[in-house]
């Protein structure tokens, strides 16, 4: 649908340091630092905040109603909220509520803040337990899913494993240069193509880490971003495509065509806003892609282009930050997952391309209108479409 | 609010102690059935049909991580805008109308369907709810942390238990009145003081019941709302609040974020007070809740709880009928127990409400409560 | 502990916790009669009237098309052709017991009959013992209950 009531805009992006160990802060302490962030940027105090939306996953880190005990650290006291959790799309989905939330009229600035301890937590359990408890539950083990992988290899040639591993390099060479991400050595083919099997095809340094993280995102109305922010960056829209429930591999396909939740999300959201030709009219990609080779085969569906048109553009260097379409160059997943935030963090990072305010991991060209997603659960996803002007 | 948002369409299933013939997302299929039905609604993207569905559940009470993935089926969610609200349902009603309101959405599905007899230990749950380092090795949960309340606002405020015990023995007449409520019964202030006591001075009478459901609802804008139904119930108002978490960084003898979030719906809907309201459906988990909530809520004055119930002035007959269906205390599914309250309104003001109806039903009170001792809050105004 | 500086490193305190939940999953009408069934070596499946899928485990809707409520019981052979499979190489905590689950093990997908796609353990966990299009049958638990381990896995079948 999307007419909007009025429009949102982001004021304000904070996110901690990612890391594998954070000894010195308890979930509330290191939520805050992301809080404390993005109040800073947006030159705001905790009284000028209407509302909070508060999302992770509960049973990774074993607390339930986490935005109960968590109240102090994101500033919540005696305000409204709400608490989202879907998986890994959670930072996608509590900032597309923060957004409904503006654009009702009902609230002027809201605050969206995703974050996960995953030192705190056993993913690979917690992520086990999302499938049927009677069946799914005992042969499927965690997140790691090399199905797409083999398939791409069959489709495309063994060739496709050297560039999975130029991808992963390339990120590397972002992440490098991005203060907040968690994994930043630099690497080589080689120590891709040599790390061991997680799952085959799917290598160690293929996959993504598990991070603690915290990601908050400010929200305003059109009546009050301009007077907040020199650079509000626009809402242009956002959408998610849900799929149905896992019950085995055939699950992920949504459309006679074995379309995936990416292309059909991708395919709404571009028709109702007028985008024909993501390449052109599209700046910038900050994808969640949890593996190298799910990155790979998703490019194709948010640039709406034929199978394996990625696997040229990453040989030629064209999602580079200095390329025609640079695609994470934050890290994206790949550098750091901490999964309640990495949607959170995704949005973030565009808004930073779009101000200008990237620092080092600025991308060369202008960054006018970017794209940020999440991906979690039985394989969805969720888009937000955002731009420099006002839409 | 500048615009109005309606509720066209709700279902309920009659609560049941058990009901292990169905997974939850056949449950939830069971009321979702039932609203597309009743408007004749499909899921579609043109703009005709529900455009998004919002799910509530939660991934401790359905012990699965990603809790909302069965549900998704029901809800119609494949390859479509699926959202989950991750708390008590009275916040999915709010989330839905400002959805509505924010024009992303013009016709949302929301439902939850909850199972309380596959948790074999509510209050482990609900100890986790504490933080892992301290609070949770005192062995604290929902149900001592309340008592801890119930004590202290006893004390302050000198109320007896056997005004406590009144709410249990008018919940369960009213439920009487309930098709759908699961524990209809005739008790004695007696009999709740007699059953056995849980956390002093809660006793199991004055304990939510635990009892599986499934609640759907279709929440529309104006225009649509007035073409799917001749009888739209609009929510009119609507506000939420959360208070410090650990019980001793409160007065737990007041519920100031109860009076934020009632202060902000009653704002939000043009009225002054409760006295602009007809009846009040609110979630009260253990008896003395309810005689704090209407504190809060301004059916009477601080401390004057216990003088409210004893005055008939909150029975089904009586000038501010507070939970008329039953509530909580007569087994709603707790999950989604602020979602039957915004359902039994919904009745109320069509005046679909049969035995239980309150007369002239114009402007109806729901509510939910998360956390422990009442920590979050969420007021409904709703009007015909 | 001393930094490289030879200043005493400060502890920071942990906590180690297992928070275990006793929880009952009713496995309902669709769960439930697929895995009666498999005490008596049957598997069974469902099909959706709408888009002809044939779901097994079998559910109660059909997710791809909305929620329709789905049709026809099938019961399928125990045998069916590779599709696809996965080796695990690493050691995790299984939430429904809270124990290890060892690695190798292999999850595989197996195309039965109506080309249902059912998944389950195959041995051995041997990446180079396996192409995908093998014919492959179960082994059944000889102490069956109406549980996932009453098939104990799959293996290929000898031609």
């Amino acid at each position: 649908m999307a007419h909007w009531n009025r429009k949102v805009a982001i004021v304000g992006v904070g996110q901690t340091q990612h890391r594998s160990h954070s000894h010195d802060v308890n979930q509330l302490e290191m939520i805050n630092q992301a809080v404390r962030a993005a109040l800073e940027d947006a030159q705001l105090s905790l009284k000028d905040i209407d509302m909070n939306v508060h999302g992770n996953m509960e049973l990774f880190e074993g607390i339930y109603q986490g935005d109960m005990w968590h109240v102090d650290g994101y500033g919540g006291f005696m305000k409204p909220g709400i608490r989202i959790t879907t998986g890994g799309t959670t930072g996608g989905t509590i900032s597309a509520a923060a957004i409904n939330l503006v654009a009702s009229g009902c609230y002027d600035i809201v605050m969206a803040i995703g974050f996960e301890k995953l030192e705190e937590a056993n993913a690979t359990t917690g992520i086990t337990n999302f499938f049927d408890p009677l069946w799914c539950r005992w042969v499927n083990a965690g997140a790691i899913n090399a199905r797409s992988a083999g398939q791409m290899i069959k489709n495309f040639g063994i060739g496709v494993e050297e560039i999975a591993a130029k991808l992963r390099v390339q990120i590397a060479e972002n992440a490098a240069l991005n203060p907040y991400a968690h994994l930043r050595q630099k690497l080589t083919i080689e120590d891709v193509m040599k790390s061991p099997y997680l799952m085959y095809p799917l290598r160690f340094l293929h996959m993504c880490p598990q991070s603690n993280g915290a990601c908050c995102i400010i929200y305003a109305a059109e009546n009050k971003a301009a007077k907040i922010s020199r650079k509000p960056v626009w809402i242009v829209d956002h959408d998610s495509a849900h799929v149905e429930n896992y019950v085995g591999p055939d699950t992920f396909i949504l459309e006679e065509n074995n379309e995936k939740s990416q292309s059909v999300c991708a395919r709404r959201i571009y028709k109702r806003n007028g985008i024909t030709d993501p390449l052109k009219q599209i700046d910038l990609l900050e994808m969640y892609d949890p593996h190298a080779y799910w990155h790979l085969e998703w490019l194709d569906f948010f640039l709406q282009k034929p199978a394996g048109t990625s696997l040229k553009m990453v040989e030629k260097g064209e999602t580079a930050r200095d390329g025609i379409f640079p695609v994470n160059p934050s890290g994206g997943v790949l550098a750091s997952n901490p999964i309640g935030a990495s949607g959170t963090v995704r949005i973030a990072e565009a808004a930073l391309q779009i101000r200008g305010d990237a620092g080092q991991r600025q991308v060369t060209k202008e960054v006018k209108t970017a794209v940020a997603t999440a991906f979690g659960g039985t394989m969805w996803t969720v888009m937000h479409l955002l731009s420099k002007s006002k839409p | 609010m500048s615009k109005k948002v309606g509720i066209v369409a709700v279902a309920q299933t009659k609560y049941s102690a058990c009901r292990n013939d169905v997974r939850q997302e056949e449950l939830a299929h069971e009321v979702v059935k039932q609203v597309m039905e009743q408007t004749g609604l499909k899921f579609t993207e043109d703009g005709k049909g529900i455009d998004s569905s919002v799910v509530v559940s939660d991934d401790f009470w359905e012990a699965r991580t990603i809790s909302d993935v069965p549900l998704g089926d029901a809800a119609g969610g494949h390859g479509r805008d699926t959202l989950k609200v991750a708390q008590d349902g009275s916040l999915g009603v709010l989330y839905s109308a400002a959805t509505v309101l924010s024009g992303h959405d013009d016709i949302i599905l929301l439902v939850g369907g909850f199972k309380e007899s596959e948790i074999l230990s509510r209050n482990l749950i609900t100890n986790c709810g504490f933080d892992p380092v301290y609070m949770r090795m005192l062995g604290l949960d929902y149900l001592s942390a309340a008592a801890l309340q119930a004590k202290r606002y006893m004390y302050k405020y000198g109320i007896t238990p056997e005004q406590c015990a009144s709410v249990v023995v008018k919940s369960r007449k009213n439920a009487k009145n309930n098709p759908y409520a699961l524990l209809p019964m005739e008790l004695t202030v007696g009999d709740v003081l007699k059953s056995r006591m849980l956390a002093s001075p809660i006793t199991e009478l004055e304990t939510y019941p635990q009892s599986d459901g499934a609640v759907a609802m279709i929440i529309a804008t104006e225009e649509k709302a007035k073409k799917l139904t001749d009888k739209p119930v609009w929510i009119e108002g609507f506000g939420s609040c959360r208070d410090a978490h650990n019980p001793g960084e409160r007065e737990l003898s007041d519920c100031d974020s109860l009076v934020d979030a009632a202060k902000q719906a009653y704002k939000m809907a043009g009225i002054k007070s409760a006295k602009d309201v007809d009846l009040f459906e609110i979630s009260t988990q253990y008896a003395y809740q309810e005689l704090l909530w209407t504190e809060g809520l301004g059916l009477c004055g601080r401390g004057e709880g216990g003088k409210l119930i004893d005055s008939g002035k909150t029975q089904l007959t009586g000038k501010m009928p507070v939970n008329p269906s039953g509530g909580m205390l007569a087994g709603v599914p707790a999950l989604l127990a602020g979602m039957t309250t915004v359902a039994e309104s919904f009745f109320q003001l069509r005046g679909e409400a049969g035995k239980r109806q309150v007369d002239k039903a114009k402007k109806a009170l729901a509510h939910g409560t998360v956390g422990p001792c009442g920590q979050m809050h969420c007021v409904i105004i709703l009007g015909n | 502990m001393t930094t490289e500086h030879g200043a005493p490193k400060k502890e920071l305190l942990a906590m180690d916790y297992l928070i275990s939940l006793p929880v009952r999953y009713d496995a309902g009408p669709f769960m439930g009669r697929f895995l009666k069934g498999l005490i008596n070596k049957e598997i069974w499946a469902n099909k959706c009237p709408k888009c002809g899928r044939i779901s097994v485990p079998p559910r109660a809707l059909c997710g791809r098309c909305l929620g329709t409520e789905m049709g026809e019981w099938i019961k399928l052979g125990d045998e069916g052709t590779l599709e696809s499979f996965e080796v695990c190489f690493y050691d995790f905590i299984q939430s429904n017991t809270g124990q290890i689950q060892k690695a190798p093990w292999v999850k595989a997908s197996f195309i039965m009959d109506h080309g249902a796609i059912m998944e389950h353990y195959m041995v051995p966990p041997d990446p180079t013992k396996h192409k995908v299009g093998d014919h492959y049958k179960v082994v059944w638990n000889e102490n069956r209950v109406g549980e996932f381990h009453d098939i104990l896995h799959f293996v290929k079948k000898e031609e």
